[in-house]
């Protein structure tokens, strides 16, 4: 009750609270039944989390360590602890609260069942352990910094550290601390990268080591600087060390994992059987716009199979026409044309992946593609109908992406 | 910088807790230099006195362990830790708390059992009279009682060595009576160093009494002592008073 009283720490748990409830209700809830994507899904709550429980334990931490206050810890033999107790307080609500929203993923999506995955639980003991090393890095900086300043000081620090160590180093293709997550897209058919989790799991442990050995020394009667700073240069030479040697992908490791869930014939249809929630509607949505381009002479709009795609699996069209599923997609009145039709037609070339656009005569194409199938399909005309195509004009064009001549 | 005591460490004659400061000096950034300090404290009530800037706090922070000796050493006589309890002058309390809150919390950082802890803040409470107001928030607390909290807060792990930097201030004349029966008790159990501007209040509860100025060691004795010091030229109105003033007038090299 003491700590309750006194200390900021365990009353931010309400906020992330808030911020946990938010983002669960966020479109509908889409990471259902995907376990590695409700994992991702709950990081994005982390770029909160994180600043706030680092801005707050840099509070406690400052508060404990002002000089008027010197005179409860320094006669004791327990002066680390002080601040680890404030710490936990501030650290392990936060830590269950994630955990806890975690277990209401998989009881929503259906999923319980890969509570047992350990790949899964390294990725969440992962970012649990990162909302301790976010309180770490705040409390140590509170040590040594007025009051005033603690709180903005330690949430600064933590947002530029998520930059640094996290998203800014993305693009770099390295191996980055704070890459906890945050997809908002499917992360179906793919898997974690063990190397990577224990490399992450292991620099927060020595964080914690480091945090633990840093000494409590005063001088005139303020906390001495050089036990905060040599452990944070420590850390900093060893992530510096991790981010040269360490792999660079999170996930997407080992062979892509194929869709396993398949139904029918012309087209036989396979999706990931974590997203059986919204399974029958895209194979009705699929099997009728291939049923009708067949039965109406557009053979090359009649894929035999087609099958789900990941950031890790693109069948050849040679073996089977694929698409990305996202069921927040799926709801929608256009998505078979705005989203199912130009991902069956996306062709898996190069010049597609890069930051310049693609060709005026690509996206012509795409449009007529698109405004054929529908009306083939009798699905309502789209916005910008484009030109209806014969069906040798269609299969002219499909050859011609089959090349990459775009 | 002259020597005002031997260099050796002293044992306790009867296993009695023995606090010495060998040798210790600290200077702080502004050029402030406590020492060289070779004390030694015994079990009783020892008073430190002194002008502004003497050094008292600095000797308390020191042996609080707030401050580490620039060089010397501060030891139990048999080698040992001491447990210290420490009120400064100024301390900040957890206002949101309640008394019994922040004493238990207290006896948290020293170690004491979970099983002892009701029973010890119970006692410290007791002893300084704020057993009534043990579930009350510490915000609500007058100034005097504040101060008889941190008086609290200071023993209530029953520390070897209990500091008390201006423990007086704040209370009312009554408090003031008490609280030397508190000290005089607390003397007969732990090494209690306390400091205060009152030269006859310090005689009235001390032990032995310790003059420092400008950082220095400028007496240590009983009452009697210093109060044979005095000159009758010395200013003060008392006999205590005049011998305070004597003594700080007195140039280093005769002081003892």
């Amino acid at each position: 009750m003491y700590d309750v009283r006194t200390l900021f720490g365990p009353w931010v748990s309400i906020v992330i609270l808030g911020a946990y409830a938010a983002n669960l209700t966020q479109r509908g809830a889409p990471w259902r039944g995907d376990p590695l994507w409700s994992v991702e899904w709950l990081a994005i709550t982390l770029f909160v989390v994180g600043p706030l429980v680092s801005a707050v334990s840099a509070v406690d931490a400052a508060r404990l360590a002002r000089p008027d206050g010197a005179y409860l810890i320094a006669p004791t033999r327990r002066r680390r602890r002080v601040f680890i107790r404030a710490l936990l307080f501030c650290v392990v609500p936060a830590i269950g609260i994630h955990l806890f929203a975690y277990l209401l993923t998989l009881t929503f999506g259906h999923a319980l069942s890969s509570l047992g995955d350990v790949l899964l639980g390294a990725a969440v003991l992962v970012q649990a352990l990162s909302i301790l090393w976010f309180g770490l890095l705040g409390s140590l900086l509170g040590r040594v910094l007025p009051v005033a300043l603690a709180g903005l000081v330690g949430g600064v620090a933590a947002f530029s550290a998520i930059y640094a160590l996290g998203l800014g180093s993305g693009g770099a293709a390295r191996f980055a601390l704070l890459n906890l997550g945050g997809a908002s897209v499917p992360q179906i058919g793919l898997r974690y990268n063990t190397v990577y989790l224990l490399l992450q799991t292991t620099l927060f442990v020595l964080a914690l080591m480091l945090f633990l050995a840093a000494p409590i020394k005063y001088r005139e009667g303020r906390q001495s600087i050089s036990p905060v700073a040599i452990p944070l240069g420590l850390f900093v030479v060893a992530v510096i060390c991790a981010s040269l040697l360490g792999p660079s992908d999170r996930k997407f490791v080992g062979p892509p994992i194929r869709p396993d869930n398949c139904h029918g014939v012309s087209p036989t249809i396979c999706l990931y059987s974590e997203q059986s929630r919204v399974a029958a509607s895209v194979d009705g949505s699929l099997r009728r716009i291939v049923v009708a381009a067949k039965s109406k002479g557009y053979a090359a709009l009649a894929p035999e199979r087609i099958e789900q795609r990941t950031s890790a699996y693109w069948p050849p069209r040679s073996v089977a026409w694929s698409l990305r599923v996202d069921p927040a997609d799926v709801r929608k009145i256009a998505w078979v044309q705005e989203h199912a039709m130009p991902g069956l037609l996306l062709p898996d070339c190069e010049v597609l992946r890069s930051p310049e656009p693609p060709p005026a005569r690509y996206l012509t194409d795409m449009r007529d593609l698109i405004a054929t199938w529908s009306v083939v399909a009798g699905l309502p005309p789209v916005e910008d109908r484009g030109v209806v195509l014969s069906p040798a004009q269609v299969a002219q064009i499909l050859d011609r992406w089959e090349e990459c001549d775009l | 910088m002259h020597r005002t005591q031997h260099n050796t460490v002293e044992q306790p004659a009867n296993g009695a807790p023995l606090l010495v400061l060998d040798d210790v000096v600290f200077e702080r950034r502004s050029g402030f230099m406590l020492g060289p300090l070779t004390v030694t404290f015994h079990l009783g009530v020892s008073v430190v006195l002194g002008p502004n800037g003497a050094g008292k706090t600095t000797l308390f922070d020191v042996i609080s362990g707030i401050e580490k000796p620039s060089s010397g050493r501060i030891v139990k006589a048999d080698d040992q830790l001491l447990t210290v309890g420490y009120l400064p002058q100024l301390p900040r309390f957890p206002e949101r708390a309640t008394p019994r809150q922040f004493l238990e919390y207290v006896c948290w950082l020293h170690g004491v059992s979970k099983g002892d802890r009701k029973a010890a803040v119970n006692r410290a409470l007791d002893r300084v009279g704020l057993s009534d107001r043990a579930a009350d928030g510490i915000k609500t607390l007058s100034g005097g009682m504040q101060r008889r909290l941190g008086i609290a807060q200071a023993i209530v792990h029953s520390p070897d060595v209990v500091l008390l930097d201006e423990p007086a201030v704040g209370l009312d004349p009554q408090h003031r009576i008490e609280l030397r029966r508190v000290l005089r008790e607390l003397g007969r159990e732990a090494i209690l160093i306390l400091s205060t501007h009152l030269v006859d209040e310090a005689a009235l509860v001390g032990d032995r009494l310790i003059v420092l100025s400008g950082g220095q060691l400028a007496f240590s004795g009983t009452g009697a002592e210093l109060a044979s010091r005095a000159s009758d030229d010395a200013l003060g109105d008392t006999p205590l008073e005049k011998a305070f003033s004597t003594v700080l007038s007195m140039p280093q090299g005769r002081q003892s």
